[in-house]
């Protein structure tokens, strides 16, 4: 028979400073990213050879099409406020199936729809787990990763799925439209259906508002676990089609395929300056991210570098990436 | 023999002084209880005692001897040491370990435990009761909870020990028991308790002086070894003002003949739940207001949060115009038609880290979209009407709400719930923590409100406010109705007396 | 039959590894041999190791999924040492040393920079797994014929296998401090509740450093075990060993939100993972059910722990 007691705060006054701070907070998350972004582009313009080339040029943007897609699922998960790390075993799992169903003949039609129903199928089980049985993300997403990789290699047994003769299927990942690759318009089609949606539909707004909220948003009527339950849908969603562009690109499955992707992801979204903690961040920032990565790897690659060099790199972005954001955060 | 003094303490928040010159002092084995209404300033005393909050002025002496207390550490080294409603307790860890918690004992870098297992063992002997010191904090009962905390207190030679509402988690044997360590405890060792508690008539029981505060000063001290125990003075020195002129609900229109057929706008029949509230039964009509009055823990909020289906009841029925509503969600709540403003406006109320737009339409979303996308002019228009109906201080809809002050942002709370165009409109706490003038302008909505036709509903722990803004008042205690009024027909004192659990007028 | 449940619900592992022991043994002649189970525990040696770190830094509320990079890291270090003809007391004065550095970076980024425990772990995994395939360019590198490494993978004491003793050695003294030991009982409390342990004055940061500091310690060593036994520094060694660890613990009574967990229980729940796993070898079952395994077991640990709660 507890009533809650209001914390002491007397009388309140409004903070005359506000303005400046969410100026410089609003500036240094929605755009922050930028300055970066073109500072090392126009670095490694300068450093490498072979960077400023319209090939070349092109060749990043299908890099990036893979991994910025598959981030639009972790962008919402994160700022709904949790993680998702079997992003990678769900990309496997689409991988694997489409593979053997495209090699023992089945119709591309139905590959699609098998490699969505599998992102989605697995999303929706995260989802229960995280909602219905409020089992915290990073546990529940830990074990259907490891599950899912077992379910891989099980299947597998350990050997790649290779030699699809199928030209359709290839096109996918190695198509152009034009001179554009067709990851890249997959890509600008799925993000600008997704922006759009994020921001200007109900299920965005809720995402936002149980990332800040989730009591508040909880009285306000909003359907937090229904909401919840969809975001991770979306993040299997959305691994699958970067699944099947890549799977088509490689025209190869192995067991460990996209294993560790989840990392890359978070990445992305992170640089591009949304919180860890959720409740903030945008879809074109993660763009810049997944972007800011892609043109790093492709620099790494034109100078020669090895791409662990990127590896090692990464781990020390992100780290640095938050630390700065937690700096300027308790700055106010 | 006194063994603390504080003289002249006065504390301020963010410029609202919550205690203003208090005397307070303390004799060695007594037990001293302060009294006093929500906000009065009793809680806050005792942490700036604990050492938990610093005072603005004042002096604190301890046997004789001036002394700072700036952190609760401190405060232990003195001999004082409070037990929070919210026991401090490691739940994984045992009896002996939690009451020892930073203060081991150890043999060149390994724990000694069998030191300290004796100690507690001792300690828990001392209290009377039967613990087994290796047992886990988290298989306990409430009480047994609470004699460690007070076994920890004593580990750390507290000669001063506070208690923040010691009996309102026990059951009445339980608490004959409680009383008689205590009294074992104060007689045999000399210890001095100060409690808080709003149960007066248990208090009667322990107490030897009771200290009344009110709206920060100290009304009053009461021995009870030289007066015998008067509850009737007790509850005027806690009440006794007059109510300041500036709330709207004029006699007139709180004397409005009761409606003889109409059907209300809201009734609650028979809620019930386990530990919260009991056979809860009301009536809310069209044009009034309706006050809940009550102290920390009578189960007002739970009742409001039972009707929103925050927090289900376990029976009862809930009826809208007449009609049972079948509510099993937040947002069938929400699409009858009943508004809840909640207690904690920044946790619960609004998310303060969004926009003043975004937090209008939080609630209305439904009706704004076309094709699944908000129709965003809309929701715009909305959000300024809002804020100039309800006259929200802000620079724009942009604002974030976290930058609003507090009496603006209880506003966009208020502004999200009428969104929805409620018929009933449940407000728990609607001016808590806000400054005078703030609280105008929201007794102004809450008129309007009431003057369009809403049926309001209002908890509220100020009694000139439950006196001042209502027509009819129910009074609760511990989960159950004790006083059913007409707001103009009560007094203050009235109210009071069953809010403490007495005369129960139906 | 009240007592019979209790005993049941109070040994639940215990009694679990019995039926394990029982079952295989039905279904195979050896495995009911002192033979066949030195062989078992060597096995499990490396992931015992590595599990005590886990689980002290699952207790303290956090999680840890560098340990197998970490791991690996150590194997490579061995065997770079043992190339150089080093000492060894050089050399595990060095793993040590290493461990102590990673450790500390992990404990303070958490700590004091506030990056959740997961991604600064993680972000180490993949510095450390990048930065090895860098120096190796992904060969792996044999060992020099070292008396030390012999002695550690081969030699025997008192009828049991070195390892085998080193792993037992270690479970001791991880128990000697989680039981004995002030820091020991601060794990336990700051995974209880953190806040009150900051009140009462006890530096729950510091504490905290630690933990991740004897993590990184029992990473290296168990690295340096897995380095004798399969006699090669390895970039690619250990890899998913941090889930295997824990689930491990998971099952072992750990609950992933902290203050539970046990040295005993550890050792239950990685004996019955490498159990379940050699069994299954035996029976001829596809040694990726592992995973699987491994992904249900953390589930339904959690799944039950969280019911208590």
């Amino acid at each position: 028979m507890r009533e809650t007691t209001g914390k002491a705060s007397g009388g309140e006054h409004g903070r005359a400073d506000a303005g400046m701070n969410v100026k410089f907070r609003f500036i240094f998350e929605n755009y922050g990213i930028v300055i970066p972004l073109v500072i090392v582009f126009i670095g490694l313009s300068i450093i490498t050879k072979g960077f400023i080339d319209g090939k070349n040029l092109i060749n990043i943007l299908r890099q990036i099409s893979f991994l910025s897609i598959v981030s639009i699922g972790s962008t919402f998960v994160i700022i709904s406020g949790g993680i998702d790390l079997s992003v990678g075993s769900i990309m496997g799992l689409v991988a694997v199936f489409s593979t053997i169903w495209v090699k023992s003949g089945g119709n591309l039609f139905w590959m699609l729809v098998i490699a969505l129903i599998t992102g989605l199928a697995v999303g929706v089980v995260n989802g229960i787990l995280i909602a219905n049985f409020t089992i915290p993300p990073f546990i529940v997403t830990l074990a259907t990763m490891i599950a899912g990789r077992g379910v891989i290699l099980l299947i597998t047994r350990g050997y790649n799925i290779s030699g699809l003769d199928c030209d359709k299927f290839l096109f996918f990942g190695r198509g152009y439209i034009g001179s554009v690759p067709f990851p890249v318009i997959i890509m600008v089609v799925v993000y600008a259906i997704f922006m759009l949606y994020m921001g200007g539909s109900r299920f965005g707004r809720y995402i936002y508002a149980i990332g800040n909220n989730e009591s508040a948003s909880r009285v306000a009527g909003i359907a937090v676990k229904k909401v919840k339950i969809l975001v991770y849908m979306i993040a299997g969603l959305t691994g699958a089609i970067g699944s099947v562009i890549l799977v088509s690109r490689m025209n190869l499955a192995t067991p460990m395929f996209c294993s560790g992707i989840e990392f890359d992801c978070i990445t992305a979204v992170v640089l591009g300056g949304t919180a860890i903690t959720g409740g903030r961040g945008k879809l074109i920032n993660t763009l810049m991210g997944a972007t800011l990565l892609g043109i790093v790897n492709n620099g790494f690659n034109l100078m020669g570098i090895s791409s662990y060099w990127a590896s090692v790199a990464k781990g020390f972005i992100l780290i640095i990436a938050i630390i700065i954001y937690n700096l300027r955060v308790t700055k106010k | 023999m006194t063994v603390l003094e504080a003289s002249g303490v006065t504390k301020s928040f963010f410029g609202v002084r919550v205690l203003d010159d208090v005397d307070f002092d303390l004799r060695k084995g007594e037990v001293h209880t302060v009294v006093g209404e929500n906000g009065a300033g009793k809680s806050t005393l005792m942490k700036i005692l604990a050492g938990v909050y610093t005072k603005d002025e004042g002096d604190i002496r301890i046997e004789g001897h001036d002394v700072r207390i700036s952190t609760p550490l401190a405060a232990q080294k003195h001999g004082i040491s409070m037990i929070f409603q919210e026991l401090n307790l490691v739940p994984n860890l045992t009896v002996y370990e939690n009451i020892f918690l930073g203060r081991e004992e150890t043999r060149t870098f390994f724990l000694h435990d069998r030191v300290i297992v004796k100690s507690a063992k001792d300690l828990i002997q001392k209290l009377g009761i039967h613990i087994d010191v290796y047992s886990k904090v988290r298989d306990l009962k409430i009480s047994d909870r609470q004699m460690v905390e007070i076994a920890k207190a004593l580990s750390t030679n507290a000669k001063i020990i506070i208690m923040d509402e010691p009996t309102s988690t026990l059951s009445d044997n339980e608490i004959e028991a409680f009383f008689t360590i205590i009294k074992n405890l104060k007689t045999e060792m000399g210890i001095s308790f100060v409690f808080i508690s709003h149960r007066l008539r248990e208090v009667s029981e322990i107490s030897d002086r009771i200290t009344v505060l009110r709206d920060g000063s100290v009304v009053g001290t009461i021995d009870l070894n030289e007066e015998a125990y008067d509850r009737d003075k007790i509850v005027t020195m806690m009440v006794g003002r007059s109510i300041e002129g500036f709330y709207f609900r004029t006699s007139s229109e709180s004397d409005k003949p009761e409606a003889e057929e109409k059907v209300p706008a809201l009734e609650v029949r028979g809620f019930n739940r386990e530990k919260a509230f009991y056979d809860i039964n009301f009536k809310v009509y069209c044009g009034e207001i309706l006050g809940i009055a009550g102290l920390v823990g009578s189960g007002r909020t739970e009742t409001l949060n039972a009707v929103v289906n925050l927090d289900p009841p376990d029976s009862g029925e809930l009826l809208i115009n007449g009609k049972n509503a079948h509510i099993k969600s937040i947002k069938d709540a929400l699409e009858a038609g009943i508004g809840y403003v909640p207690e904690d406006r920044r946790e619960l109320g609004c998310i303060v880290e969004m926009d003043i737009l975004a937090n209008c339409s939080l609630s209305i979303l439904d009706t704004l979209v076309s094709f699944n996308f908000i129709k965003k002019r809309e929701e715009k228009a909305i959000a300024r009407k809002s804020i100039e109906n309800l006259d929200i201080k802000t620079r724009g809809v942009s604002q974030l709400v976290k930058y609003l002050s507090g009496g603006n942002q209880q506003k966009v709370v208020l502004a999200k719930s009428l969104n929805i165009d409620p018929t009933v409109m449940l407000l728990d706490e609607p001016t808590r923590g806000i400054d005078v003038n703030a609280k105008v302008e929201i007794y102004k909505i809450i008129n309007h409100m009431v003057e369009r036709g809403m049926a309001v509903i209002m908890v509220s722990s100020e009694l000139p406010e439950i006196l001042g803004e209502t027509d009819r008042i129910i009074a609760m205690h511990e989960g159950t109705i004790t006083g059913r009024f007409r707001t103009s027909e009560v007094t203050q004192e009235d109210i009071m007396h069953c809010m403490m659990g007495e005369r129960a007028i139906s | 039959m009240k007592t019979i449940i209790k005993f049941v619900q109070k040994n639940t592992l215990l009694l679990f590894l019995f039926f394990l022991i029982l079952v295989f043994s039905v279904f195979s002649d050896n495995f009911l041999t002192f033979y066949n189970a030195v062989n078992i525990l060597k096995r499990i040696s490396v992931t015992g190791i590595i599990s005590l770190g886990t689980l002290l830094v699952i207790i303290s509320g956090g999680i840890d999924v560098s340990v197998g990079a970490l791991a690996a890291l150590s194997t490579i270090v061995t065997a770079a040492f043992v190339n150089y003809n080093a000492s060894p007391l050089l050399l595990l004065g060095f793993i040590v040393f290493v461990a102590f550095i990673f450790g500390f970076f992990q404990g303070v980024t958490i700590t004091k920079g506030r990056v959740p425990p997961i991604i600064t772990t993680l972000a180490t995994m993949t510095i450390v797994r990048g930065a090895l395939m860098l120096y190796t360019k992904g060969f792996s590198i044999n060992n020099a014929p070292s008396r030390l490494l012999k002695v550690v993978g081969r030699g025997k004491m008192v009828g049991m296998p070195v390892l085998v003793l080193i792993m037992f050695f270690l479970y001791i003294i991880s128990w000697i401090i989680l039981n004995k030991t002030k820091f020991g009982r601060y794990v336990y409390a700051i995974g209880g509740d953190e806040n009150i342990c900051r009140l009462t004055g006890i530096k729950v940061d510091l504490i905290k450093i630690w933990v991740y500091v004897f993590a990184s310690i029992m990473s290296f060593l168990g690295g340096f075990v897995l380095n004798t036994r399969l006699n090669v520094g390895q970039p690619t060694a250990a890899t998913g060993l941090e889930l295997e660890c824990i689930a491990a613990v998971v099952l072992g009574g750990a609950n992933l939100a902290g203050g539970e967990g046990t040295v005993s229980g550890t050792f239950l729940g990685v004996v019955i993972l490498g159990l379940l796993v050699n069994g299954l070898n035996m029976m001829n079952v596809v040694t990726y059910w592992q995973y699987i395994l491994q992904g249900c077991v953390i589930l339904f640990s959690t799944l039950i722990y969280s019911k208590r709660v």
